[in-house]
C-alpha cells in the first residue's frame, strides 16, 4: 500500500466515524494491520483538530469560489463588465486575459436604478408597494422604491438598487450573484437581506453562507446564518452577529436597524416612504440603531429624525436631513 | 484497577453499555494507541469523562447510539493522548518542525519562542488557506460546508444531492490532500 493510499483509507475512517453505522470493528482491524496505519490517522485527526481551531480565521481568509460545483456548467456570461475574474485557474487560464479594469456601477442617490452598458435585459421596478419577483431560483421580495436588474435569460447575475431579501433554492449548477453599490454577493442556497445605498451595503444573512465581496477584491467575506455584515465606501467589510430582530422580516412588521451607517438607514426610509430625503454627509457615516414603525411616510421619517437626533429641512418636494445643532456640539464625532 | 467505582444510584444505560463494552473499546484503544498500558489509563479517562466524581455528568442526557457515543469519546481520548505524545515529542526535539502542537496548548518558553510560535502559526493557516484553495471544487465545497460552516453530513448530502458517503469521500479527499500539501511545505 503506498504512503498516499493510507492517508486516504486514513482521511476516509477519520471522515466517517460520525456515521451512525461506522464500522469500529473495521476501523480497529484496520489500525491494527500496520502501526502506519496508526501514524497515518494521527496526522489526519491533528490536522482536522488544527483546522477547527482555525476555523474562522480560515473562514475570513478564504476566497469565494466562484466556479459552480458541477462540471461542465457554464460559467455565466452575462457578467457586467466591472466583474473581475478572480480564478483564472479554476476558470481556465485564456479567461484572465478577459479581467478588465473596474467599471464603477455609479448610483446617485436619491437614486436611478444603475445599469451599466452591457446592462442585463430586464429591469423590474417595485414602486410603492412591495413586490414579489422569482428569478433564478430565487424568490425576491422587493422592497418600495427598489429595483431589480434580472439577468438575460439563464444568468444568474442580478443587479439591486435599494432593498430586497432572497430565498435562494439550492441548485448545485448555479450560483446567484446579487451586484449592489460597490460591492458583490454571491449565495448556493439560503436566505438574506440586503440593503444597499449608494455606496456601501448591509447584508444579513437569515440561512446558509453568502459570501460579500468589494469590486476589484481578490477576497470576500463569508457570512453564515446570523451573521451581518456592512460594506463601506472605502471598501472595508465589517461584520457582526445580527440580533434576532434585525433579522426578522421587514415585509410587515417595522423596519429594525442594528448599527447600520445612517445614509443606509436614511436610504432605506426614504425607499419605504416615497419621499426624497437628503442626508448631510457629515452625518452619514454615524451609526444607527432602532426600530421604525411602517406607516405613512411622514410619520416615518419624523421617527427618523427624532431617534437619530437629525433636523428636517423641507423644501418643496426635497426634504433634508442633517445632524441637530445641539447634536453636533454634544457629539464630538 | 480499571474497574470504574460503584455508582451509589442506578447504573445509567450508558454505564450499562459500557459494562458491555469495555473489552472491545480497550481493544480498539490498544489499536489506536499501539500501547496497552496506555490504552488501560485512556479507558479510565473515558469513564471518568462521562462518568465524573458526581455519578453521570449534569447534562449527559439520553444518548441516542451508546455505542457510536462510547468510541467516539474513546476517540477523543485517544487522540488527546495523541496530542500530548507529539507534544512532548516537539518539546524533546526530535521532531521540531511538526507545528501542531504550537496551538492552543504551547508553552513557549520566553518572549521570542511566543513570538515564534504566532510566526509559525501564521505560516501555517497561510499555507492552509492556500491549500484549502487549491483543493478540487467539489471536495472545497463540501470541505467549506462541512468543516468551516459545521454544515452535517447529512444536510450538505441533501444540499447538494448527493449520497452521504459521496459526502464523505469529498471530505476524505480534501483531508488528504491538505496532509500532503502541508507536509510538502
Amino acid at each position: 500500500m503506498s504512503e498516499t493510499g493510507i492517508f486516504e483509507q486514513a482521511a476516509e475512517w477519520h471522515a466517517r466515524q460520525d456515521a451512525p453505522d461506522m464500522d469500529w470493528a473495521g476501523f480497529t482491524a484496520w489500525l491494527d494491520a500496520s502501526p502506519r496505519h496508526r501514524d497515518a490517522f494521527d496526522d489526519i485527526a491533528l490536522l482536522d483538530e488544527d483546522i477547527a481551531s482555525h476555523r474562522d480565521t480560515l473562514r475570513r481568509q478564504l476566497a469565494p469560489e466562484v466556479a459552480p460545483i458541477a462540471p461542465g456548467v457554464a460559467f455565466p456570461l452575462a457578467a457586467p463588465p466591472s466583474r473581475r475574474l478572480r480564478w483564472p485557474l479554476a476558470l481556465g487560464g485564456g479567461l484572465a486575459a478577459v479581467a478588465a479594469a473596474a467599471v464603477a456601477v455609479v448610483v446617485t442617490y436619491p437614486s436611478a436604478p444603475s445599469v451599466s452598458a452591457s446592462a442585463p435585459a430586464r429591469q423590474v421596478a417595485a414602486g410603492d408597494s412591495v413586490r414579489q419577483v422569482a428569478v433564478a431560483g430565487a424568490r425576491v421580495t422587493l422592497a418600495p422604491g427598489s429595483t431589480l436588474a434580472l439577468p438575460a435569460s439563464g444568468g444568474t447575475e442580478i443587479a439591486l438598487t435599494g432593498r430586497a431579501s432572497f430565498d435562494v433554492t439550492h441548485d448545485p449548477a448555479r450560483t446567484l450573484v446579487v451586484r449592489v453599490a460597490d460591492y458583490e454577493i454571491t449565495d448556493v442556497g439560503t436566505r438574506f437581506d440586503v440593503i444597499g445605498g449608494s455606496d456601501s451595503v448591509r447584508v444579513k444573512v437569515a440561512e446558509g453562507v453568502v459570501t460579500l465581496r468589494r469590486d476589484g477584491a481578490s477576497q470576500g467575506v463569508r457570512l453564515t446564518a446570523g451573521e451581518m455584515a456592512t460594506g463601506l465606501p472605502d471598501g472595508s467589510i465589517a461584520t457582526a452577529h445580527a440580533t434576532p430582530a434585525a433579522l426578522a422580516g421587514w415585509q410587515r412588521g417595522p423596519l429594525v436597524y442594528d448599527a447600520m451607517p445612517l445614509d443606509l438607514v436614511v436610504a432605506d426610509v426614504a425607499r419605504f416612504s416615497g419621499r426624497t430625503l437628503l442626508l448631510d454627509p457629515a452625518a452619514s457615516k454615524r451609526s444607527f440603531s432602532g426600530v421604525i414603525a411602517r406607516g405613512d411616510g411622514a410619520s416615518m421619517i419624523d421617527a427618523l429624525a427624532t431617534l437619530a437626533g437629525l433636523e428636517v429641512d423641507k423644501q418643496g418636494d426635497t426634504i433634508r436631513l442633517r445632524d441637530r445643532p445641539d447634536r453636533e456640539r454634544a457629539v464630538a464625532d | 484497577m480499571m474497574t470504574p467505582p460503584d455508582s451509589e444510584t442506578e447504573p445509567s444505560g450508558l454505564a450499562l453499555v459500557y459494562q458491555d463494552m469495555r473489552g472491545e473499546l480497550l481493544r480498539f484503544l490498544t489499536a489506536r494507541l499501539g500501547d496497552a498500558g496506555e490504552a488501560e489509563e485512556a479507558l479510565q479517562d473515558l469513564w471518568l469523562r462521562f462518568h465524573g466524581d458526581a455519578g453521570p455528568r449534569p447534562g449527559a442526557g439520553p444518548v441516542g447510539n451508546p455505542r457510536a457515543y462510547l468510541y467516539r469519546a474513546a476517540q477523543n481520548v485517544a487522540l488527546d493522548r495523541v496530542r500530548e505524545r507529539r507534544r512532548r515529542r516537539a518539546r524533546d526535539g526530535a521532531w521540531a518542525d511538526l507545528s501542531y502542537d504550537r496551538g492552543a496548548g504551547g508553552e513557549p518558553i520566553d518572549a521570542n519562542a511566543d513570538a515564534e510560535a504566532a510566526l509559525v502559526e501564521n505560516e501555517r493557516v497561510t499555507a492552509l488557506t492556500a491549500a484549502i484553495e487549491a483543493l478540487p471544487t467539489g471536495a472545497r465545497r463540501v470541505f467549506t460546508l462541512h468543516k468551516l460552516d459545521g454544515v452535517p453530513h447529512a444536510a450538505i448530502a441533501e444540499q447538494l444531492g448527493i449520497s452521504r458517503s459521496g459526502v464523505e469521500k469529498h471530505l476524505a479527499l480534501a483531508m488528504a490532500h491538505l496532509r500532503r500539501a502541508l507536509a510538502e511545505q
